[in-house]
């Protein structure tokens, strides 16, 4: 009972840190980033990479996957996703599901992923089936480890958010972005920092995921239809939301493939179905304002 | 009956060019493209003209192609009673569907609508008993229509043909119809709509309903012809946005725009597929493809059809600058 709570709070750990990410550039330009799981991908190619070749740990791997995912946020919001938003809603969406079937056959081609299932090698991997007991509870090492990083993402967020100018430009642009570029902000340079941030934590929890999960360039559809569901279900562009939201997921599918029979082929239903019931009695998420 | 001259032109045109190549695989790509077509029309039905973006439509292709294989395995039932039972069951499933998903709108309607879809794949791929899980469900033996056995590519691209044809017409009369100006109405403004006296769940409730139909028809047909089915091929996320593709790249809210869109996009997917120095990777093509997917999007925001009138205003503009001694003598 306590081991299925401990073990669905930590998978929900991450899928928070992945639903941080998409919410939070749903709060400042309302768009949904169809191709938000791929940058979980790229975060757990870069950690195959830097541990294959140069045995780089996966968590160690976190200061390079947060530049490039970062960089490449940056420039995929400036160069396309800023154009499309002109537009009209639908082809932000629409260009964004392009850019997901870009980088995931790209990373499919044999300079990158190929078209295989790729592991980090388990002799040299310090948390290769490392299991941690914490009170007569066994923790995955490597998941728990992913869980304190993400708490101190989280923390890390909330300080650049209130403390410092660039979270304050954001918030504004979140609040009003006509105000705040007559106060002098430069929102589309803030939107594409912000897109950057999302990207980047996506990024993150790639790296952590890393470690457990088998690396393939479609993995990134699986993550981002969760995603999706912690941000309805916690109200989209909250935080907080986006962090309940993630660990309530997690538990339901844990207690779900646990106490359900074959519980286990359905493990991804569980979570969906309190996202109905959410839709039903809470259609703006548990934290959202409303429409 | 200008629509219904055009698309009988162009139906018939098609029926007649297309048997002259007499090659499997242009068999192959133009019932591709007619497929598109269908469920382009369908899509858009609820997309283009209503304005509800859905995300998930691949649940009622995929349970229209359910409906029709294990009826066609288990009871070898006909083809024109599959159609019609894949796309009504289809039409049933949104009922309660609707009731659910139009609580929410804009960006959440398409979130809820794929988190929806997705149940539906997960649900299918587990459920061994009744859809053979992800094994898929090969379909054997000769189907008949309304009696008469069909199984050649050539007989199933003369019926991809009269179905892509009906479905347009449909629409294309639909629009014409009050229920299609109420459905305008909606996409322009839901709450002037009501303001105006339109019953606004009942109509968005009808869109979904007739979309469904015809999506989950286009399903059906699509088991019948391609032989088999497993959850990924039509129940994924991919095909739902297949859809949206094939008509915002042709022109949302227009009838022609998922004409265009399917023509132009499964054209170009087939030719990209057909390069032999894209053949060495095969996600090469799909990453040139989705390359120029985001191209088109970010150049012609109205699509196609939007971009070719755009064309002709331009050009018709500029020869009349040039002629504006001859027009003043008009």
């Amino acid at each position: 009972m306590l081991q299925t709570l401990a073990d669905g709070l930590l998978i929900g750990g991450i899928y928070a840190v992945i639903a941080l990410g998409l919410t939070l550039i749903f709060g400042v330009m309302r768009v949904i980033n169809m191709a938000h799981g791929e940058f979980v991908m790229i975060g757990m190619f870069v950690s195959y990479l830097l541990f294959s070749k140069l045995g780089v740990d996966p968590f160690v791997s976190i200061l390079i996957t947060v530049p490039a995912c970062f960089v490449i946020g940056f420039f995929l919001y400036r160069l396309f996703v800023e154009k499309a938003l002109r537009a009209s809603e639908e082809n932000t969406l629409l260009l964004t599901a392009g850019t997901s079937i870009f980088i995931a056959n790209l990373m499919a081609l044999p300079a990158f992923i190929g078209p295989k299932f790729l592991r980090l090698s388990s002799e040299n991997l310090y948390w290769a089936n490392k299991v941690w007991y914490v009170g007569g509870i066994s923790l995955n090492a490597a998941m728990a480890a992913g869980f304190l990083v993400t708490g101190v993402i989280i923390f890390v967020l909330h300080l650049l958010l209130m403390k410092t100018d660039t979270g304050f430009a954001i918030r504004a642009s979140a609040q009003d972005p006509t105000a705040a570029t007559i106060m002098g902000v430069n929102v589309p340079f803030i939107s594409g920092i912000t897109f950057g941030l999302g990207a980047a934590f996506a990024g993150v929890a790639g790296n952590i995921l890393s470690a457990n999960y088998p690396i393939y360039a479609a993995i990134g559809t699986l993550f981002v239809v969760k995603a999706f569901v912690i941000v309805v279900l916690g109200g989209m562009g909250s935080i907080p939301g986006a962090a309940v939201g993630g660990l309530i997921l997690g538990v339901t599918e844990s207690f779900g493939s646990a106490y359900v029979p074959h519980g286990t082929g359905f493990r991804d239903v569980f979570g969906l179905v309190i996202f109905l019931l959410v839709l039903l009695f809470r259609p703006q998420g548990l934290f959202g304002k409303g429409h | 009956m200008k629509a219904i001259l055009t698309t009988g032109i162009l139906a018939g045109l098609l029926a007649l060019v297309v048997p002259m190549f007499a090659d499997i695989h242009i068999y192959a790509v133009v019932t591709i493209v007619l497929i598109s077509i269908m469920f382009g029309q369908a899509w858009n039905l609820l997309g283009g003209f209503t304005g509800q973006i859905s995300f998930g439509h691949a649940m009622f292709f995929g349970l229209g192609a359910y409906v029709a294989m294990i009826g066609a395995v288990r009871g070898h039932m006909d083809m024109g009673l599959g159609l019609l039972l894949g796309g009504l069951s289809a039409g049933l499933y949104s009922i309660p569907i609707g009731a659910l998903i139009f609580r929410l709108r804009g960006p959440y309607f398409a979130l809820g609508s794929l988190a929806l879809a997705e149940i539906m794949r997960i649900v299918a791929a587990n459920w061994k008993s009744i859809t053979n899980g992800g094994e898929g469900m090969p379909l054997s033996g000769v189907n008949t229509m309304f009696g008469i056995p069909i199984s050649s590519k050539q007989e199933y691209f003369y019926m991809a043909v009269v179905l892509a044809a009906l479905f347009s017409l449909f629409c294309s009369y639909l629009m014409k119809s009050k229920t299609g100006y109420s459905m305008i109405a909606i996409r322009e403004n839901e709450e002037s709509a009501q303001a105006m006296g339109i019953h606004t769940p009942r109509y968005k409730s009808s869109a979904l309903f007739i979309s469904a139909f015809l999506t989950g028809s286009a399903g059906a047909f699509f088991g019948y012809y391609n032989k088999f089915i497993d959850p990924d091929m039509v129940l994924s996320t991919h095909i739902s946005t297949e859809m949206i593709f094939v008509t915002v790249i042709g022109g949302i809210g227009t009838i022609a725009g998922p004409i265009v869109g399917s023509a132009i996009l499964v054209v170009l997917q087939e030719y990209l597929k057909g390069i032999p120095t894209l053949q060495t990777y095969p996600s090469l093509y799909l990453t040139i493809y989705g390359f120029l997917l985001m191209m088109v999007i970010l150049y012609l925001p109205g699509g196609i059809v939007d971009g070719f009138k755009r064309l002709y205003r331009w050009f018709f503009a500029k020869t009349r600058h040039s002629g504006i001694g001859k027009e003043k003598t008009v």
